[in-house]
């Protein structure tokens, strides 16, 4: 029963395409948490996707928990300054990502910024690499980052609070305290986080120091879930995020500017549940803002910000148990204006079908959406996702997709050099993987090909003005390949080893070269040893020399960077820890001339009750 | 035969040496009868950097002050002037000035404090240079002329000019200063007296004025015009003013939709670069050119003619080298290109 409400829950949060068929004795004995992450594997079954661990404690953003524990390219143009996610090679607004089922990337600019994602506030984190528009829509060509919260239930009333402390280097300090209660009928959670940092890291070589880098950061979140009855549940959920930082100096150019986002997000959910039919509507608002501040000094701002709403309805039906179909469609009204164009507005209308079927050693799904819009041709795109259990615990997985972006209102409006008349990024991504798991050991091989069209480029015409256009065509492909193992000395104490090995071309196919900033290479090898109540885990990540010109002649150099993360539980309520990233004070940065910091260090204590 | 091949081995040891020495001497003076191409970099990546060339471009050697300093350039080189035996190259986001030995290249060093956007820079006398700069682009007031003094390597004042001050020429009297208007703009040329050192006048031109061209009795301005962009195109322009009284004795007017850049004297002939095509006009002609010149295909970034030479910057896609592409002024033809720095811009004749 608990196994089942588990299963329906997470459907209905995370918007999921295929009815999990958990035919796993095991999990019924795993806590909820690994229960609802092998859940989620199996929505994106076909595709290489991860459950992000929120467990390092002494890593608070976005940003941070991807680059730590997983072989994926982050961009960032210094500590805590804009950062961005590149998914297979593709570019920032390549990377949908979704807050409780609600792409939540701006409007304006198509991305979102990682280093402004508070981790702590989310129960459960997800990267999944590949196609997914046709689940999610515009944006999502190299993959989604799910940030989802979960409601849960419980049978014997429960109240839960933490409180965590962290202090660090370069005057860094944040504290996050949630509360949690949940009950038959009621789940409520709320979570506020402050976090601050002066930021004013040397530069390793040089005689000065991040002196334009403070950044303060506060977050705060509301869950709230009530049974109606058997049948019926409603939910509402909020999170706002306002982060005030000043924008680094690089290593040949002062800076005085200062950045200011703030964004609120809120959903009213309902679910229905009967028999073999679903039920479900969500109804979304959000809003962003933007002051870019040239100089900090004065009050002269570009100021810009969005505002969309979003209603979406699902209707599935589960015909026997093993095939079912999906129904989905939504619409979404999409409103933004800048200092440098007046309100715009744009309507999308969309709708989704998909058809399921799961038999003993396979299962797959066809997924067909269209959107519907006034200005754009937006093209019927769809996805093939299937898996076949070749022998024992090895799996063949397989996803064939197409994938659209549409211009951000930026690319469309911004006066002057706006171009209205820009299509939709279009693109095919085919990926095939084979998967082996079990107790102590994970094994998965991936490859992957996408050909993006009509992707959008800002480039100068004679007369040296910048304006976009729908020019470039690119290719990505690549392999992805991660092992781990865990050797069990006693049943308190074990060595646990992870390889994650990501190889990646981004072609541009006119020039047939490599796509600046996209690095080749990107290894994580992390290895942790837990003893009792210790857990100490040293991580080393390697990336790849990172080309800046399109001419592939100059490059940031391949770096390897080594932390070691450590944790104790004191008791049942005091976790205390800390870490040391970069430990051998080795410069490098992911953006020329942007250094990023050398050995720094975090302490953190946590208290739960 | 051994002798003999002793002999041969020490002629050829001395004419070895000699050699050496002869390139030593070379390299001490490594920079003396070409042209620097300043590569501006992309803004914000702190990638510019300084070319060399000789006259025909048929030698280019990059990255000329990082291999002679091992000091990055820094970030959006805008221009190169020279004075005495120095090299001032002013790099605009970087509100700096980087000062070297213009035959050497060695550093000397770095004029900092009192520049805000500096573009162009030019010597009135032995002792004293003016620099154009922008100030902050996000205040339309603040522009100025910042006065330098080249034996102290100071800014030692500033005058307060029109909106965005960019290239400048001068004669005996007068330094003119074209105003494009920076980040906004402009249609002025201000005056600035060299005995009274001040600024007497500012005239009016055409929309944008980008470059300027001298001969004995006039004072030649291009305006670009505004940009279609702007919602507000208007037509490029060229004026001609009358040094005496600085009344404008002509004005050509192009198309609208014709804006025309890159105003370059050689000989009694001017240049201009327009859509594609390099254009010829003789001083004395009483219109516009009809016919172009030279046809260019790709990313124009300067322009410039020196000696009976005509020399075009390419920045392609900007983010990649750019190349240096030099046309022979005789024949239209071109003679040479070479691939220098990412995009590049100014040309700096050092002989």
């Amino acid at each position: 029963m608990m196994k089942y409400f588990i299963i329906q829950i997470i459907l209905f949060i995370c918007v999921s395409t295929v009815w999990a068929q958990d035919k796993k004795s095991k999990s019924i004995v795993l806590d909820s948490v690994y229960l609802q992450a092998e859940l989620q594997s199996k929505f994106y079954y076909a595709y290489d996707s991860q459950l992000l661990d929120k467990d390092s404690l002494s890593l608070q953003s976005l940003n941070e928990i991807i680059k730590n524990q997983t072989a994926v390219f982050m961009r960032e143009y210094g500590r805590g300054m804009l950062s961005s996610v590149s998914l297979r090679g593709t570019g920032a607004s390549h990377t949908q990502v979704v807050w409780n089922g609600i792409p939540i990337n701006s409007i304006l600019n198509g991305q979102t910024d990682f280093n402004t994602v508070s981790a702590n506030l989310y129960d459960q984190i997800i990267l999944k690499k590949g196609g997914s528009s046709v689940d999610f829509g515009s944006g999502a060509m190299g993959g989604i980052v799910l940030l989802n919260d979960i409601i849960n239930y419980k049978n014997i009333p429960e109240t839960q609070l933490q409180n965590l402390y962290n202090i660090g280097s370069f005057q860094s300090v944040s504290n996050f305290s949630l509360l949690k209660y949940a009950n038959k009928k009621w789940y409520f959670k709320t979570g506020f986080q402050l976090r601050q940092s002066d930021n004013d890291y040397p530069y390793i070589g040089y005689e000065f120091q991040n002196d334009n880098g403070a950044y303060t950061g506060l977050d705060f979140g509301i869950v709230a879930g009530y049974k109606i009855n058997r049948f019926a549940q409603t939910y509402f959920k909020n999170q706002n995020s306002f982060f005030d930082r000043e924008l680094s100096r690089t290593l040949y150019q002062t800076s005085q500017s200062e950045l200011i986002t703030r964004n609120n997000r809120y959903l009213w959910g309902f679910v229905y549940q009967k028999d073999q039919w679903t039920w479900q509507t969500d109804w979304a608002y959000l809003f962003e803002s933007y002051q870019y501040f040239a100089n900090k000094n004065t009050t002269v701002a570009d100021r810009s910000l969005s505002d969309v709403y979003t209603v979406k309805n699902t209707i599935s039906y589960r015909f026997n148990h093993n095939s079912h179909l999906y129904i989905k469609q939504s619409f979404t009204h999409q409103q933004g204006q800048s200092a440098h164009f007046d309100d715009k507005k744009r309507k999308i209308w969309a709708a989704d079908f998909i058809w399921g079927q799961s038999f003993v050693k396979w299962k797959y799904d066809l997924k067909v959406r269209k959107e519907f819009n006034k200005t754009y041709q937006i093209p019927w795109i769809g996805a093939i996702e299937t898996i076949y259990n070749v022998y024992k615990n090895w799996w063949l997985k397989a996803n064939i997709s197409k994938n659209f972006r549409l211009p951000t209102f930026n690319d469309l409006y911004w006066q002057p050099f706006g171009n209205p008349n820009l299509k939709p990024e279009k693109s095919y991504a085919v990926e095939t993987g084979i998967q082996f798991d079990n107790d102590k050991n994970h094994v998965s091989f991936t490859a992957y090909y996408i050909d993006s069209q009509n992707l959008i480029k800002w480039t100068p015409d004679n007369d040296q003005w910048w304006s976009p256009k729908n020019i470039t065509h690119a290719c990505y492909n690549g392999i992805e390949l991660s092992v781990q193992h865990r050797f069990m000395f006693t049943s308190n104490q074990y060595i646990s080893f992870k390889i994650n090995y990501t190889y990646q071309q981004a072609t541009d196919l006119l020039t047939r070269k490599q796509i600046p900033y996209t690095p080749q290479h990107i290894g994580l090898t992390t290895l942790e040893y837990k003893y009792k109540k210790l857990k100490i885990k040293y991580i080393n990540r390697f990336t790849g020399k990172i080309f800046t010109t399109s001419s592939n002649t100059k490059y940031i150099s391949a770096v390897d960077l080594h932390h070691i993360v450590a944790a104790y539980a004191v008791n049942n309520h005091i976790q205390a820890g800390g870490s040391i990233h970069n430990l051998f004070n080795t410069y490098y940065e992911t953006f020329p001339s942007r250094p990023e910091p050398g050995i720094n260090y975090n302490l953190y204590i946590n208290f739960k009750i | 035969m051994k002798k003999i091949n002793y002999a041969v081995l020490s002629f050829l040891f001395v004419i070895g040496l000699t050699s050496c020495e002869k390139e030593k001497v070379k390299i001490d003076y490594a920079f003396e009868d070409g042209i620097f191409v300043v590569n501006e970099g992309n803004w914000g990546q702190g990638n510019a950097s300084l070319s060399y060339a000789d006259q025909d471009v048929t030698k280019v050697e990059n990255e000329v002050f990082y291999n002679t300093n091992q000091i990055r350039l820094g970030d959006v080189a805008q221009s190169i002037g020279f004075t005495g035996d120095n090299a001032y190259i002013v790099v605009n986001a970087s509100n700096k000035i980087e000062v070297a030995n213009r035959y050497t290249m060695e550093h000397i060093e770095t004029i900092a404090g009192g520049l805000v956007n500096p573009r162009y820079f030019e010597p009135i006398n032995d002792y004293t240079a003016i620099v154009t700069c922008w100030g902050d682009t996000g205040d339309e007031t603040d522009d100025y002329i910042a006065i330098i003094n080249t034996g102290s390597n100071k800014v030692t004042g500033h005058v307060s000019v029109n909106l965005g001050p960019e290239k400048m020429i001068k004669n005996d009297d007068y330094l003119f200063i074209a105003h494009k208007g920076a980040w906004g703009t402009n249609n002025k040329v201000s005056v600035y007296d060299l005995v009274l050192k001040q600024i007497t006048n500012v005239l009016n031109v055409g929309d944008r004025p980008n470059s300027m061209a001298l001969t004995d009795n006039h004072l030649w301005v291009l305006c670009s015009g505004e940009p279609s962009w702007s919602g507000n195109e208007t037509a490029g322009q060229l004026y001609k003013i009358d040094l005496n009284d600085f009344s404008t004795t002509e004005v050509y007017d192009f198309a609208t939709n014709e804006h025309p850049s890159y105003l370059n004297l050689d000989g009694d002939n001017l240049y201009y670069y327009l859509n594609g095509k390099v254009y010829q006009m003789n001083i004395n002609d009483t219109s516009l050119p009809s016919n172009e010149f030279i046809t260019y295909q790709g990313t124009v970034y300067n322009m410039e003619t020196n000696n009976g030479k005509l020399y075009i910057t390419d920045a392609k896609d900007y983010v990649q080298e750019g190349e240096l592409i030099v046309f022979d002024l005789a024949d239209g033809q071109e003679k040479s290109r070479k691939t220098v720095g990412i995009i590049p811009g100014d040309i700096g004749f050092n002989y």
